[in-house]
């Protein structure tokens, strides 16, 4: 069973006025494990990719299968438990709660689960990229590294099948950018999960299984 | 420079805070200018019509009969032809129809012909006052006739006689207000006083001379006249410095209402701070985008306070406005209070105190915030989850500092008492300092505390939330909710305790004015048994020899030692009586020989500190009579029981005039019955009903309540402003926390909980604190001001803190609407748009 399968995605943004095709008429899939990195400049419609590809958004058509089961049409709160549990986000801009801990940032998902060993586990994440020290402290607090490192703790705390990285590096130095990087890679492999980023870095893409290419809302396969 | 459409923009950008502040303004002003102009108006009707109010140019009042010296100089004036006069009479009477059920407690005025020499008694018929009142006849209020379900032709017994009423009284100019009669008004022909046979043996009449100068200008000297023949018990007073009873009431309650519009005032001006720094915060970028390029910070300060300029303006024309529109329905609020027609009035005067007071409170709790925009640098841009760094802890103090003098100065001005406005202003201070350090107690406590419960943690971690004017919200909160519940508790505890807790035995039929030869026939009549009071009526000369200054007394907060006292004897104590000093009632002294011995009750050393030994010497009816205190009592004050300051031997004044009095516990059904009967057997003694007393008194006090409450409500407005305007002001945090909810796995309803539980939590802690705080106030009102123990009310102290409550959870979940809608969709693409 694949980890995702997008069929014909289409999206269209009407403002009423004037129509735009940002999406047209995609289709791929994403294996188990697979390392797929989604490629293209400015303005063509990567993040609204990763949007519909996570649930997030809505397709104007076209269906997305993700780990077997049809999330087209689910409703917000029947894709909850699956956002919780199966797949974990990182943002470009990080999206960390500014008034919880970084300790208590990472806990967050595995307790909406109910986890009663929520901090436990966190603890060990954080320990595991380095920041077990900076628990206690809040975002403000935090170089822009250690929120997305912060970030990817959160996203994995719940051993999601699927990860998905919306230019994970894109708010970081070239140095925190490769560390954070080789984090997210090396985690993504303990934890046997499907990674999907979108990004125009090159050095992303080259550590990538697969590059797709989007041009003007279409698929053109690296 | 001004520029004028980046003025425009700044507000046209941020319509809500904008409009927010706007209303603050708005909401501090109304309600003082609505106040003020219906005082205005009302003191200036009283002035145009004071010798209408008075009936007279000069009056002469006693509660005793009028000494012969003044009425030798009324009668030589008169022979001058220098006044004319008109002898008039008050006091209460019961009423019963010729034929027919019923009694009433009615409040009768006999007049002379010629009353009153200004003004017109109107009544309903429309014919003339003075040919309707002839001997024999009645003018009655309607209220009357609707009670005992009678009509115009009917007979009515009034005391000995048996008088036809004759017409309906619509108004009367000497007694507008109606509002603390018990009683229903009748009048009576001055023929027919003695047919009626009453003042002669009544304790409580009120005795007048109204006076007509021949010439105005005679008018002070005449006066100067009349008081220099007045006895002790006399006053005299012209229309221009009598200030009637009327004026002193709504002085007396305008400034009571006055001080809730200042409390409404101080709030809508914490709304001002709170909305200005919520409006001002969302300029940040704009700000620190204009210092990169090179903008100073005074240009931007200009452009800023024109801004703050221009929502002032906003906010008192809508102040101002709603201000009149207040008054249009002031009257209708006061309705039957109010003596004179009242119409709105709008003055230049009146006009500038409101621009003053706009833009003054603008400026005063608007500075700061606009000072702090100093602490915007141009780094701000790279870093916004940076906070802005605070500017100068002086200038905070500078600003309080400011709001303290300027909250003192308004008080003052606006009351017309600058004691008072400063006292108010330290009293309003301090207890919002008490408020602030306590919530910020609780708030650190809530923040150290290891909370499991998920979203109760990221409940209190919300009030928690950068930029939350949480504190601001809930101090104000507290506050107006303080002054609301004390209010209200104070008003539950007085009908608890004269009706809940009115014990089942406890009289509920007083009867008055019993002369000592009718009491044994009256005994018969009552058939039941019961503790007769003997009552003498005297006022105190002297305290050890030192003569009572009337003036002084009168000036005292609470009772004071000029008035008339009930003095009474016996020779033991009554049930609810014990002795706190002295022994027992009258122990045998050797001062005895030289005065007469005398028990106090304690209550009378709050108005002077008396001590065993201290001498008072007593007017009693022109006779003086040398007390000494040989003992000092207390009561305990569990039930309504009649109580006497000064307790007497039989023997000491068993001689003196005095009426009797009684009161008997009778069962609903039967107390009509025996009204009735002892009305007819005993014309002259006055029977009061408890029960419907109690109804009156309950109306006053629901109709003081509702007025109160009405201005309150601006209050508890402005509270919810601040609300809405610091909910408005975190909405990014708030829908930013909601869309990491759902991207993380989190159903809706959990940020609908979290939320929820941030605005109880918020209401909560507010009402939770405010309820404390006006228990305690209640607590000292009743039993230190009112002198009756305080009740602790569980359920109504549950609703003071449930409604609060419910009111911050529904104001907050609507303002909340759109951040739950908020799509993370939506919400991410702006995101990675910035």
């Amino acid at each position: 069973m694949n980890a995702l399968e997008a069929h014909q995605l289409t999206k269209v943004y009407d403002n009423g006025r004037q129509r735009l095709r940002v999406l047209d008429n995609l289709s791929f899939t994403v294996a188990r494990d697979e390392f797929l990195v989604i490629a293209g400049d400015s303005g063509s419609g990567k993040t609204t990719l990763l949007s519909l590809l996570s649930g997030i958004d809505k397709p104007t058509s076209g269906r997305i299968v993700l780990l077997g089961r049809d999330i087209t049409e689910l409703s917000e709160d029947e894709l909850a438990p699956m956002r919780n549990t199966a797949i974990g986000f990182v943002f470009q801009s990080f999206h960390l709660v500014p008034s919880l801990t970084a300790l208590e940032n990472v806990m967050l998902p595995a307790e909406l689960k109910g986890d009663a060993d929520a901090d436990e586990r966190a603890a060990r994440l954080l320990q595991r990229v380095g920041l077990a020290e900076r628990g206690a402290h809040f975002p403000g607090q935090l170089s822009g590294g250690e929120k997305q490192r912060v970030a990817i703790c959160r996203a994995l705390i719940n051993y999601p099948r699927i990860i998905f990285a919306d230019e994970p590096t894109g708010n970081l130095d070239t140095g925190a950018g490769e560390r954070v990087l080789n984090l997210l890679v090396e985690l993504k492999r303990e934890h046997n999960a499907a990674l999907v980023c979108v990004t125009h870095s090159h050095g992303i893409a080259a550590r990538a299984d697969r590059v797709l290419r989007l041009v003007n809302g279409r698929l053109a396969e690296e | 420079m001004l520029h004028r459409r980046f003025i425009i923009r700044q507000i046209t950008r941020s319509p809500v805070q904008a409009l927010l502040v706007v209303l603050c303004v708005g909401l501090a002003l109304i309600t003082l200018v609505a106040l003020d102009g219906f005082g205005h108006s009302v003191r200036s009707a009283l002035r145009q019509d004071a010798k209408q109010l008075h009936a007279a140019d000069i009056l002469v009042r006693s509660n005793t009969f009028f000494s012969p010296a003044i009425e030798k100089t009324i009668q030589e004036l008169k022979q001058a032809r220098r006044i004319s006069t008109v002898r008039t009479y008050e006091f209460y009477s019961v009423v019963r129809p010729m034929s027919g059920e019923g009694s009433l407690l009615a409040q009768l005025k006999v007049v002379q012909p010629g009353y009153p020499f200004y003004g017109q008694v109107r009544l309903k018929s429309g014919r003339s006052f003075a040919d309707v009142l002839q001997t024999g006849r009645i003018l009655v209020d309607p209220v009357l006739l609707d009670r005992l379900n009678l009509r115009r032709g009917d007979r009515l017994h009034v005391g000995d006689a048996v008088l036809t009423i004759a017409d309906e009284i619509l108004v009367e100019p000497d007694r507008p207000v109606t509002f603390f009669a018990f009683g229903p008004r009748i009048f009576v022909a001055g023929e027919d006083l003695d047919a009626l046979n009453l003042v002669d043996r009544r304790s409580r009449v009120r005795h007048r001379y109204l006076v007509k100068a021949h010439a105005d200008t005679e008018i002070d000297p005449l006066a100067e006249v009349l008081r220099a023949a007045a006895g002790e018990q006399e006053r005299v007073y012209t229309y221009k410095n009598a200030r009637p009873r009327i004026q002193r009431y709504f002085d007396n309650f305008l400034v009571y209402l006055g001080v809730v519009a200042l409390f409404t005032l101080l709030l809508g001006g914490i709304g001002i701070q709170a909305g200005m720094s919520a409006f001002l915060r969302e300029k940040t970028d704009t700000i620190a985008i204009m210092k990169t390029l090179g903008a100073t910070s005074s240009t931007i300060l200009r452009q800023y306070l024109f801004v703050g300029a221009v929502l002032a303006l906003g906010g008192t024309i809508i102040g101002f406005g709603g201000g009149i529109g207040l008054q249009f329905w002031l009257p209708r609020m006061f309705r039957g209070l109010v003596p004179v027609a009242i119409s709105p009035q709008i003055t230049v005067p009146g006009v500038l105190q409101a621009l003053v007071l706009g833009f003054g409170l603008t400026a005063v709790f608007g500075g700061l915030p606009l000072y702090r925009l100093k602490g915007v640098t141009p780094a701000g841009i790279f870093r916004r989850d940076r906070p802005t760094a605070r500017t100068g802890r002086w200038a905070a103090v500078v600003s309080l500092g400011t709001i303290f003098i300027g909250f003192a100065v308004i008080a003052a001005w606006h009351l017309g008492r600058f004691k008072f406005g400063v006292v108010m202003a330290a009293g309003v201070l301090i207890a919002a300092v008490i408020v602030v350090l306590l919530l910020k107690g609780i708030m650190a406590g809530l923040g150290a505390r290891r909370i499991r419960n998920l979203p109760v943690r990221q409940a209190v971690r919300g009030l928690m939330r950068p930029g939350n004017a949480t504190v601001s919200i809930a101090v104000t909160l507290c506050l107006a909710c303080t002054a609301v519940s004390t209010i209200f508790l104070v008003e539950r505890n007085l009908n608890r305790f004269f009706t809940t807790s009115f014990p089942a035995d406890a009289p509920n039929l007083f009867f008055l004015d019993i002369q000592p030869d009718q009491l044994e026939q009256f005994k018969k009549a009552l058939q039941r048994p019961a503790q007769y009071y003997p009552i003498v009526r005297a006022r105190i000369a002297s305290v050890n020899g030192r003569p009572i200054d009337p003036a002084a007394e009168r000036r005292r907060m609470g009772d004071n030692l000029a008035r008339t006292f009930n003095l009474t004897y016996r020779a033991s104590l009554l049930p609810n009586e014990s002795i706190v000093q002295g022994g027992q009632l009258f122990p045998k002294s050797p001062a005895k020989a030289k005065a007469v011995p005398m028990s106090l009750l304690d209550e009378v050393q709050a108005i002077r500190p008396l001590e065993i030994g201290d001498h008072l010497t007593f007017n009693i009816q022109g006779v003086p009579v040398r007390t000494v205190i040989t003992s000092i009592r207390t009561r305990s004050r569990q039930a309504l029981q009649p109580f006497f300051y000064f307790v007497f031997q039989p023997d000491d004044l068993k001689a003196a005039p005095h009426t009797i009095f009684t009161g008997v516990r009778v069962p609903p059904d039967q107390r009509g019955k025996l009204q009735r009967r002892i009305v007819a057997q005993f014309p002259n003694i006055s029977v009061i009903d408890v029960g419907a007393t109690l109804k009156t008194l309950s109306g006053i006090m629901a109709k003081f309540s509702r007025i109160i409450l009405f201005f309150m409500a601006f209050s508890l407005l402005a509270g919810f402003l601040i609300l809405i305007s610091s909910i408005w002001a975190t909405r990014f945090a708030r829908i930013r926390e909601t869309v990491y909810y759902k991207i993380l796995g989190a159903r809706s309803g959990f940020a609908l909980k979290v939320l929820t539980l941030e605005n109880v939590f918020l209401g909560g802690i507010s009402s939770g604190m405010a309820v404390v705080i006006a228990h305690l106030a209640a607590w000292l009102i009743c039993t230190e001001i009112f002198g009756f123990p305080y009740i602790f009310l569980w359920v109504e102290t549950l609703m003071m803190w449930g409604v609060p409550v419910f009111m911050v959870m529904a104001v907050g979940g609507w303002a909340c609407r759109p951040v739950l809608k908020q799509k993370p969709s939506t919400f991410l693409r702006s995101q990675s748009a910035m």
